[in-house]
This record gives C-alpha cells, sequence and structure tokens, in this order.
C-alpha cells in the first residue's frame, strides 16, 4: 500500500507515479514489488475515421457524369460551338474549391489556398481565351494580379489568426486586410483602365478603414487611453 | 392490462422520449453523450458467460434493445434483431458511439480483469436505467456463475414480462399543465488547457468511504451531493480567481433523479439539471459561504412543482405544431447549433450523484464497487460522477484535458478534510 506524498491519496499497489501529480511513488518496502495491475488496460480503441474521403470520390464521380454527357452531346450535334468548355471549367472550379480538401490525405490551409488561387486564375482564363479576339489583355494586367494578390492576403491573414492573437489585434489584423484588399484593387483597376496610380472613390472606404486601424492600434498600445475610453463609453 | 402486455411484447418500434430526442442531433463524429456504469466484482469476469447474460437479459428492455432509424419528422427506436457487443475494455472508455456500428446497438458491454461496464447512448436512458440494466446483467452473469442471486432493488425479474410503466415517457405523464418557464442561459466560466488527442480522456476514479462523506457533510448541515458540488464550485471559483481574467458565474450542473419526486418507474430518461451558479464578483467566497449558497440554491428549486415545469418548458418545442412539422434533418441541424452556441457554455461543470445503487444481499457479497461517469464534455474540463455501493463511493472524473488540476485539487481538498482517499486512473 503506498501513498502520495504531496496529495496523501492512497494509490494502487506497485504504482509508480500519482495518477493526480505525477510525483515518482517509491516505497522502500515494494522496491521488488512487480504486481501491478493498471486499472485501464494499456490498449486505446480508436473508431474508425469518418468516410469524407470516400463520399467526396463519389460526388467527383456523380459530378464526371454530367460533364461527359455534355462533351458528348457538345461534339456530335453542335461542333462548331465549343459551350461545353464552360460546363466543363465551372465543374473543374466547384470540384477544386469544394472537393478537393476532402480528397487529400492531409488537408493544410497552404495547399488548399495555392490550388484555390491556381483554379480560379485557370477558370478565368479559360473565359479570357475563349472571348478574347485577340485586342485586349485584361487576363494579364486584371484578372491574374487582383487573383494572385487577394489570395495571398488570405493566406497571410490565415497565418496572422493561426497565432491566435488577441480581439483587439484580430480587429486591426482584418481591418489592415480590408483596406489592403480595397487599394491593392483600386490601384490594379486603374492601371488597367487609365494607366493611372490612382485610387479615387474605394479611396473613402480605405481611409475609413485606416482611421478605425490607428483607432484601434492606438487602444491596443496606450492602456490610458483604453481606460478612459471604458470609462466614458461604458454601456 | 392484458391489452397493454400484449401490445409492449408486439411492438416494434417506440418514439425516443422528450429528453432522447435531442441527443441524436448533438452526436459529432468525435463525440457522443454517453453514459458510464461499472461494477467491479471480486474475482475476474467470463466474456462468454457475460455474453449469455446479457443475451437472456434484453427481452426485459425492449427500450434498449435496439437501434437508431430516422422518421421524416423525428428519429425513433426500433427492435434490434442483431446479437448485442460485448468488447474487452480499453483505455479510452466513452468513446463516440455511431449509429451504424457495434451491430448497430446503441450500448456496449466491456469486460476487463474483475470489472463489468456498460456505457449507453443518453437517448435511450438516464444513470439510473442505466444503472438498472447493468445490475440486471451482471445479477444474471452471478446466477450464470453457479451463485443463487434473488431480484430486488436495482435487478429486475428476467422473467417478467416487460411493464408499461417501465418504458413510459414520464415527461409527458407529469408534466404541468398551467405553468411553464423560461431556462435561463448564462456564459460561464470554463477551465480550460491541452486537449487530450480525438477519442481518449483522462478518466480519474478516487474510493471514499461513505461514512466518513457523510459524517463530513451532517457538520456542515449538507448532504452528500451538496457537500461534493460544494468542494467543485469552490475549486472552480479558485481557479478563476488565479487566472486573473474577468470573473465570470461559475455553475454547477446538478441532474437530478425525477423519480425521487414522482412515483415513476420508467426506465427511460427521466432526470432533468439544476443549474446553480454563483457570481464571483460579489466577493470572496469561503467554501462553508459555497456550500451554504449551493445547498439552498438546491433546496429551494428541487421541488415537484418546479420539475414540472421544468418538464413542460423541455416538451413546449416537442409539442409546438410548427416545429413538429419541420424535418429531421433540419431539427438536428438546430439542435446541434444550439448544443454548440448554448448547452455547455452555461455550465462550468457537472456533479451527477446516482446514490446507493441498490442490489440484494447476496449479490453485494461479489461486488467491490459501483461507478458511475458521465462522458467526457466538449468544453467543460472534468465531468464528475459518483455512486456508491455498501460503504465505499467511487468519485469519477472524465476530463478531456491533459491537466487534471481539478481531480487534484478534489481529492486533495477531501484528504485535508480527514477523507480517505484511494486513487485509480487510465493515466499512462
Amino acid at each position: 500500500m503506498s501513498y502520495c506524498v504531496n496529495c496523501g491519496v492512497e494509490l494502487s499497489a506497485g504504482t509508480k507515479k500519482c495518477a493526480l501529480c505525477d510525483t515518482p511513488v517509491i516505497n522502500p518496502n515494494e522496491l521488488n514489488n512487480t504486481d501491478y495491475t493498471p486499472a485501464f488496460p494499456e490498449r486505446i480503441e480508436l473508431p474508425k475515421e469518418t468516410k469524407s474521403r470516400f463520399g467526396a470520390i463519389i460526388i467527383s464521380i456523380l459530378m464526371l457524369i454530367p460533364n461527359i454527357v455534355c462533351i458528348i452531346t457538345n461534339l456530335l450535334l453542335t461542333p462548331e460551338l465549343l459551350w461545353s468548355v464552360y460546363v466543363v471549367s465551372s465543374s473543374l472550379m466547384f470540384w477544386f474549391l469544394f472537393v478537393f480538401p476532402f480528397i487529400i490525405k492531409k488537408t493544410h490551409p497552404y495547399i488548399i489556398l495555392t490550388v484555390d488561387a491556381i483554379a480560379t486564375a485557370v477558370y478565368i482564363f479559360v473565359f479570357y481565351y475563349l472571348n478574347s479576339t485577340g485586342s485586349g489583355d485584361w487576363f494579364w494586367k486584371l484578372a491574374l494580379p487582383l487573383d494572385a494578390g487577394i489570395f495571398l492576403m488570405i493566406a497571410l491573414l490565415n497565418y496572422y489568426f493561426s497565432k491566435k492573437p488577441t480581439k483587439v489585434k484580430s480587429a486591426i489584423a482584418i481591418l489592415t486586410f480590408f483596406t489592403a484588399a480595397d487599394i491593392f484593387t483600386c490601384l490594379v483597376i486603374n492601371l488597367y483602365r487609365y494607366s493611372v496610380i490612382a485610387t479615387y472613390i474605394t479611396l473613402i472606404i480605405g481611409v475609413s478603414c485606416l482611421i478605425l486601424l490607428v483607432f484601434f492600434i492606438a487602444t491596443d498600445r496606450n492602456k490610458k487611453l483604453y481606460d478612459w475610453l471604458s470609462r466614458k463609453f461604458f454601456f | 392490462m392484458k391489452k397493454i402486455k400484449k401490445n409492449i411484447k408486439n411492438k416494434t418500434w417506440f418514439k425516443l422520449d422528450n429528453a432522447g430526442t435531442v441527443f441524436p442531433g448533438q452526436n459529432t463524429q468525435t463525440w457522443s453523450n454517453v453514459i458510464r456504469a461499472s461494477i467491479n466484482l471480486k474475482e475476474e469476469v467470463d466474456p462468454e458467460l457475460l455474453t449469455e447474460a446479457t443475451k437472456r437479459c434484453l427481452p426485459r428492455f425492449p427500450t434498449m434493445a435496439v437501434r437508431l432509424r430516422n422518421g421524416f419528422f423525428w428519429h425513433y427506436i426500433e427492435k434490434n434483431p442483431e446479437p448485442p457487443v460485448i468488447l474487452p475494455d480499453a483505455n479510452n472508455p466513452c468513446r463516440r458511439i455511431k449509429f451504424n456500428e457495434d451491430n448497430r446497438y446503441m450500448f456496449r458491454i466491456f469486460y476487463y480483469k474483475n470489472r463489468i461496464s456498460l456505457e449507453i447512448f443518453h437517448a435511450l436512458t438516464d444513470g439510473f436505467g442505466a444503472c438498472v440494466f447493468l445490475n440486471t446483467i451482471t445479477a444474471e452473469y452471478l446466477r450464470l456463475k453457479g451463485y443463487d442471486i434473488p431480484v430486488g432493488g436495482m435487478v429486475l425479474d428476467i422473467n417478467e414480462e416487460p411493464k408499461a410503466e417501465e418504458i413510459e415517457d414520464s415527461f409527458v405523464k407529469y408534466a404541468s399543465k398551467t405553468g411553464s418557464e423560461k431556462l435561463p442561459l448564462f456564459k460561464t466560466y470554463h477551465k480550460k488547457g491541452t486537449r487530450m488527442p480525438k477519442h481518449t480522456s483522462i478518466i480519474t476514479t478516487g474510493y471514499v468511504p461513505v461514512d466518513e462523506v457523510k459524517a463530513k457533510a451532517k457538520q456542515y448541515g449538507v448532504t452528500i451531493t451538496e457537500y461534493l458540488a460544494g468542494i467543485l464550485m469552490y475549486l472552480h471559483i479558485q481557479f478563476q480567481k488565479a487566472e486573473g481574467k474577468k470573473q465570470k458565474d461559475v455553475c454547477m450542473q446538478i441532474p437530478v433523479n425525477s423519480r425521487n419526486q414522482f412515483p415513476s418507474k420508467t426506465l427511460r430518461n427521466f432526470s432533468v439539471n439544476y443549474n446553480l451558479r454563483i457570481d464571483p464578483n460579489w466577493g470572496d467566497y469561503t467554501f462553508e459561504e459555497v456550500l451554504r449558497h449551493l445547498s439552498l440554491s438546491l433546496r429551494l428549486t428541487n421541488n415537484p412543482k418546479h420539475l414540472s415545469v421544468m418538464f413542460a418548458a423541455n416538451l413546449a418545442m416537442e409539442k409546438n405544431p410548427f416545429m413538429r412539422f419541420i424535418p429531421l434533418f433540419i431539427k438536428d441541424l438546430a439542435v446541434g447549433l444550439v448544443f454548440v452556441f448554448g448547452a455547455e457554455k452555461t455550465t462550468t461543470s457537472v456533479f451527477t450523484n446516482l446514490g446507493v445503487a441498490k442490489v440484494p444481499d447476496e449479490m453485494m457479497e461479489h461486488i467491490e464497487s459501483f461507478i458511475l461517469m458521465p462522458s467526457p464534455g466538449r468544453l467543460n474540463g472534468a465531468r464528475v460522477g459518483a455512486a456508491s455501493i455498501g460503504n465505499t463511493m467511487a468519485i469519477t472524473f472524465s476530463n478531456m484535458y491533459k491537466e487534471t488540476d481539478v481531480e487534484r485539487e478534489f481529492f486533495r481538498f477531501l484528504v485535508r478534510e480527514g477523507i480517505h482517499v484511494k486513487i485509480e486512473s487510465n493515466k499512462q
């Protein structure tokens, strides 16, 4: 019979450490006692994992059928019009966004974000390629930078939130995201359309976000200001 | 009466009772609301005899020998023709129950050395029903071993026909026809820690002598349940104070067996939860003050009229014609969301005390101890179950966190109070 020197509780015969505080149990009278029966077996029984991968494969096969039907119908009935490309590319886009994460064994947010960014770019490129008459270069100068920029910012935001920031810091991060996304979008559009570096109307949103940002950063850093605000505006 | 008997025997499906309707919606791939009851015998368990005993007992429990089915508007349970599942115990009890596993049974029976354990989905029954089921199986097992075990207490006669009052939904029978109340929702303190890997938890059982605990509780002028729940509440107040953050309410959930207040003999769910709160912002509480607060709150609220009104409040949703016609998948989704955003957020911890597991004296000779525990929570760090047999009370913590601060401080508190504690755990 042994007792924990820390907790004062009796422990099972032959036990090597206290179950409550992990303090080693050394009973001089029972040094050679190997007669220990654990309260539970060591074997851990893990239930079967969910079959989300199996379900995703089934959905993929189900999605494949209407696409094949569309391609065959297109080629047989209207070979001069490639309308089935829109159906297939839309299905692929849907598949990459909503089914692909369940197919891969280890879901990593950055891999999924990269795949989504590429899928979106390819989807837009299909429209660009089929509809461009050789004049526009909107895909390279407008769509691709916007796609890459927005996904990069989402990845950065994801990285920041993985560090579990405080509520105020989270608000700062979200506002920074909206401000940066807003200014970046406006810049890219203006550069493409008017070849000028300008932000025009969207600057209003950006400035509003910036003011809020400054406010949050100030309250985060200045405890006196935070206390004063809490005192004055409590409700 | 004859007609009723015939109906039960031939009945192939049952509605879930009022409390049981919510549990399937809360069920996830990693968590189920499971009750685990165990009996430690004085000799090693023979799995073949245990399987035979379980098979013999099942016809006596028509609402346990079932599988869960989805109707268009509600879940229902139907007779399960498959053999029951008897498994060797593992290190991680109270794993999730999936409705298409284990021969579609919603209970599992485990054996390990001299212990028989029953894990049952809460939709079928509460702690009392689980204990009656386990005790009846154990009594039959001992009979197969050659001992003469009579019927009585929590051991039912398996040669009898199931009775109508055992399968009734007592919530409906005893709900208030006139009164109702809105259940208050408060966000409360939760002691957090490092989560254990999926499907695992830390189980710690402390065996204490009933007479010592009873004497100590009597010294404070409270019952055993109030005394032990009071310790848990006091410790959580101290934990929160040490964390130094904004002080939230500490709320103990105490499930109460309504059979003590109403003449019900049902083996299905018939317990409700009292949520007893204390606000640490009111000042520093001594242990005696916490105990007095909890004891008076429980005594004020625990009466048949209040219980009856609580049943009515729970039934209101089920009886609402608009709610009844909502398809099941939407109901399940809503229940799941309410559970995530409400439920455990409103309680700090759970303390459930079965009381004395009453078995015939001839059976007592073969039993060392009786254990009851709730499944680990999804937000509540340590949930506690207690049950006693003879002079041994088993207090069991099921904890989803690696840190065992609550258990450690709880049992240390008992030791400081002069109560002898013996500890067992699944910690490796």
